[in-house]
């Protein structure tokens, strides 16, 4: 009888763990093509598309690319040259100096040869109090601005920045990537050719470490020397080019990257700014957003474009990484809880019927329950329940199909901008793909969990986020 | 028993012949994934070096097409092996399409004549009729940046067959550069919507062409919010003073975006009568349509509009007040205003100070 019952408790945790494995795989296999097809399709729209026509242009909207900035003195002075230099007529920067202990905001007043200024400041978010606002004296560099404010964290930092913008859209960006020169071109040109309102656009964010930086720009890219980056850069591949694409287009996407978004303004004003209780506000951002102009009733949208817009340094230390993963993890719990309302109303359409479930089944839960699988393999290995036959052949097809997947992030990438010219580069991906369920899935799995258990016992810093610089080539 | 276990253990068979065929077949797929990257690398690195080698050889031709009346008889067999080559005649053209982008005049006009003496425009043509868009809008741009204006019939007509938004767009951009006037009117007639990418590119042609004999202001406000919306663009552009009265007059439309762009014409335009009409309808207004009034108020300059500045300074939203506070600044800094004007409004700055508190006056 209590056989009876165990191999009842045992098929019924194995058909759901089956089921859940099912849906899992098969909504990575329809991204995936949705994501490939998206991506052809696009190429060849862009193939002859002017951006350089906006740039003369009196239509061209205004932009302002707010960039908060703690602790950033070893290469403050060269983000905001690579920042002033960006391909586009209309836009400022706002440097946001919030607090930083050292000598960022010195470093920066004297390179630019800044003053103070009088502005006036529209407090229509709240913020920490903003010290100081700084403009250039250089006629070079008349568009940029600084504010110096006490430490509120990043949300805090960017709503500055927006209450200061006097653009009619704003870029927010993380103040040590690298942005491509044409990266406001492309990332404006959604919101002037789309029928419906686009509050939102958001490009790929690739992985500079290893690259070559010379005056601001990148000069040669590369795969990572570090396993641990290398795999990320698989990593983003998956995510952006076989993710967001799909998801940007059925219009579902819940998240533009924190490193390189674009917004409406005054949406983003109209939905409160980002939250700075979070430590996941892009997500959260985008969400309120989304809740906001459904709420009201405004048709609209959020685009994603693949191009490589932004590059970003990632963390070579498993301790930072662990850190990273572990605040995404948190910023995601708390986005979704917060508005679980859309969690399957059909009043938020796509979002919240497909988007919504998703995050919360596939994003959220999927650490869970593969530490619960595990679990639940070693008790039935302890019970002798084991079919040692299927499970290796149910490993070794999990496995296979991972490798697919990767594989296809490789593929989308060579169809699409193919930046690593180098067939090494590819061959170091490619064996990134096989290492990566033995090596980075585990330790990302465990970052996960333990988000998880700090977002339960209340933990909200972001942790420390030390990061090596980019440094240019020298010649 | 018996007959449950076997049933069961087909069943287990079954599953694990099943996963064996779905290992193999991600494995055979990530295989062929792999193979079609490293391939399609190859691939292009290999038509990067061809193309590369066709180049350098098309430049020396070019060259000697450009400068020189005849070409030499070494030319002359390397012009006919690439003309018979459909791959190197390819490259050849789309050199000789980026070489024209940055030539001008006689050069320019040279290059032209080669172009369609060497009956390249026919391809071009055969281009256009294909039902891939892509292709189509490539042989577009052929057409267009070789000014071959013949095309305009061909072009017409697929306009007129085509559903496709995107190849629409193209089509008229390109009906436009090649005879300005008769593609702004063909624009009058159709039924599309103007989005603002469309009017960005539309508005760089005209102005690259210098030209600015646009039908007038009225006849773009009778199609829709976008054609009026582009109207307005266009009186902006071309500065036509005649649309003034007709901008003033649709200033009473309900259409937010369009009457926002009418103030931002007239501003543009530098229409100072209708500084007083501005001033009349700014209480009645949503913000943002505030915000624009009082940014067309400031290009104007007038010395009476600083009684006016300094009250929307104190009386309205922060946006309203920052941008009245900017329009003061602008004025007091211009010298279109007098120290009795400045006395007599600081008192009255003073006046209203006293029963208004300021907030976040610099």
């Amino acid at each position: 009888m209590s056989d009876e019952i165990v191999k009842n408790i045992k098929h019924f945790i194995d058909s759901g763990l089956l089921i859940y494995s099912v849906f899992l795989m098969s909504s990575y296999i329809v991204l995936g093509m949705i994501s490939v097809h998206t991506l052809k399709s696009y190429i060849k729209k862009n193939k002859n598309v002017k951006y350089t026509d906006l740039l003369p242009s009196f239509l061209a909207p205004s932009v302002s690319l707010i960039a908060p900035a703690y602790n950033e003195g070893l290469t403050i002075v060269e983000n905001i040259r690579s920042l002033i230099s960006l391909h586009y007529s209309n836009f400022e920067v706002i440097i946001i100096n919030d607090g930083s202990k050292d000598d960022t905001l010195d470093k920066a007043l004297n390179a630019y040869k800044m003053v103070s200024v009088d502005l006036n400041i529209n407090e229509e978010l709240k913020t920490k109090k903003i010290k100081n606002i700084y403009k250039s004296t250089l006629p070079a560099f008349k568009n940029l601005i600084l504010i110096d404010k006490e430490n509120g964290g990043k949300a805090d930092a960017l709503n500055a920045g927006i209450n200061i913008a006097s653009s009619k859209y704003v870029a927010c960006i993380d103040v040590d990537c690298i942005l491509e020169q044409d990266s406001i071109l492309k990332l404006v040109k959604p919101f002037l050719d789309d029928k419906k309102r686009v509050i939102a656009t958001g490009g790929v964010i690739r992985i500079v470490n290893s690259c070559e930086i010379k005056n601001g720009g990148i000069t040669k890219i590369s795969v990572p020397k570090s396993w641990i980056a290398s795999m990320q850069v698989l990593e983003y591949l998956r995510a952006f080019l076989l993710g967001r694409m799909a998801w940007g287009k059925i219009d579902g996407l819940l998240l533009i990257s924190g490193a390189f978004g674009m917004f409406d303004k005054e949406i983003v004003k109209l939905a409160g700014g980002y939250n700075t209780k979070t430590v996941g506000e892009d997500m959260e951002l985008v969400v309120r957003m989304r809740r906001y102009m459904v709420d009201n009733k405004i048709p609209y949208t959020v685009k994603f474009i693949p191009d490589p817009l932004c590059w970003t340094e990632a963390p070579e230390d498993t301790n930072i990484l662990g850190r990273q993963r572990n605040r995404w993890t948190r910023g995601t719990i708390e986005t979704l809880w917060q508005h679980r309302i859309m969690f399957l109303n059909p009043k938020f359409g796509i979002v919240g019927l497909l988007s919504f479930p998703y995050w919360f089944f596939f994003e959220l839960l999927a650490p869970i329950i593969e530490v619960l699988g595990i679990i639940w393999l070693v008790t039935s290995m302890i019970l002798g329940l084991i079919n040692w036959t299927f499970f290796l052949y149910i490993s070794v097809f999990v496995y296979a199909f991972v490798i697919l997947i990767s594989m296809m992030a490789i593929y989308a990438e060579e169809i699409t901008y193919y930046q690593y010219k180098s067939l090494n580069d590819i061959f170091k991906l490619v064996i990134c793909a096989f290492l990566e369920p033995f090596l980075f899935h585990p330790f990302v799995i465990y970052s996960a969990i333990k988000g998880h258990i700090d977002y339960f016992q209340g933990k909200k810093s972001w942790g420390d986020m030390t990061r090596k610089g980019l440094k240019s080539v020298n010649t | 028993m018996y007959s449950y276990t076997s049933k069961y253990a087909l069943l287990n068979i079954s599953i694990n012949q099943f996963l064996v065929i779905a290992i193999l077949s991600c494995l055979i797929m990530a295989f062929f994934l792999i193979i079609f990257v490293i391939i399609s690398r190859k691939r292009k690195i290999y038509l990067e070096k061809k193309v590369y080698r066709i180049q350098d050889q098309v430049q020396i031709l070019l060259s000697e097409i450009i400068f020189e009346e005849e070409l030499n008889a070494e030319n002359q067999l390397l012009e006919y092996q690439i003309l018979n080559s459909s791959f190197k005649s390819e490259i050849f053209k789309s050199e000789i399409v980026r070489l024209h982008k940055s030539l001008q005049g006689e050069l320019s006009l040279k290059l032209e004549d080669y172009f369609k003496s060497k009956k390249m425009h026919i391809n071009s043509l055969k281009k256009i009729k294909s039902p891939k868009k892509y292709k189509a809008i490539a042989g577009l741009e052929e057409l267009l940046e070789m000014n071959i204006d013949t095309a305009i019939y061909d072009i017409h007509k697929i306009l007129e067959k085509t559903n496709d938004i995107e190849l629409t767009n193209y089509l008229i951009c390109t009906i436009i550069k090649l005879n300005p006037s008769f593609g702004i009117n063909l624009l009058l007639n159709l039924n599309i919507e103007l989005n603002d990418w469309l009017q960005i590119s539309i508005l760089k042609i005209l102005e690259e062409l210098k030209f600015s004999d646009i039908p007038d202001c009225q006849k773009w406000m009778k199609k829709g919010e976008s054609f009026a919306i582009f109207g307005c663009r266009l009186s902006s552009y071309t500065k036509n003073t005649a649309d003034i009265p007709v901008l003033i007059e649709l200033l009473n439309t309900k259409e937010e975006n369009l009457k926002i762009e009418i103030i931002k014409a007239l501003g543009i335009m530098e229409a100072e009568e209708a500084n007083e009409i501005l001033i009349n309808k700014y209480l009645g207004e949503s913000t943002k349509v505030k915000e624009e009034i009082l940014k067309t108020l400031e290009l104007f300059k007038k010395s009476v509009n600083l009684k006016f500045f300094i009250r929307c300074s104190i009386k309205d939203t922060h946006e309203t007040q920052l941008l009245a506070l900017r329009a003061i600044n602008s004025l007091l800094n211009s010298n279109s205003i007098d120290l009795n004007t400045i006395d007599y409004n600081l008192k009255y700055l003073h006046a209203l100070n006293s029963s208004n508190k300021f907030s976040n006056v610099g």
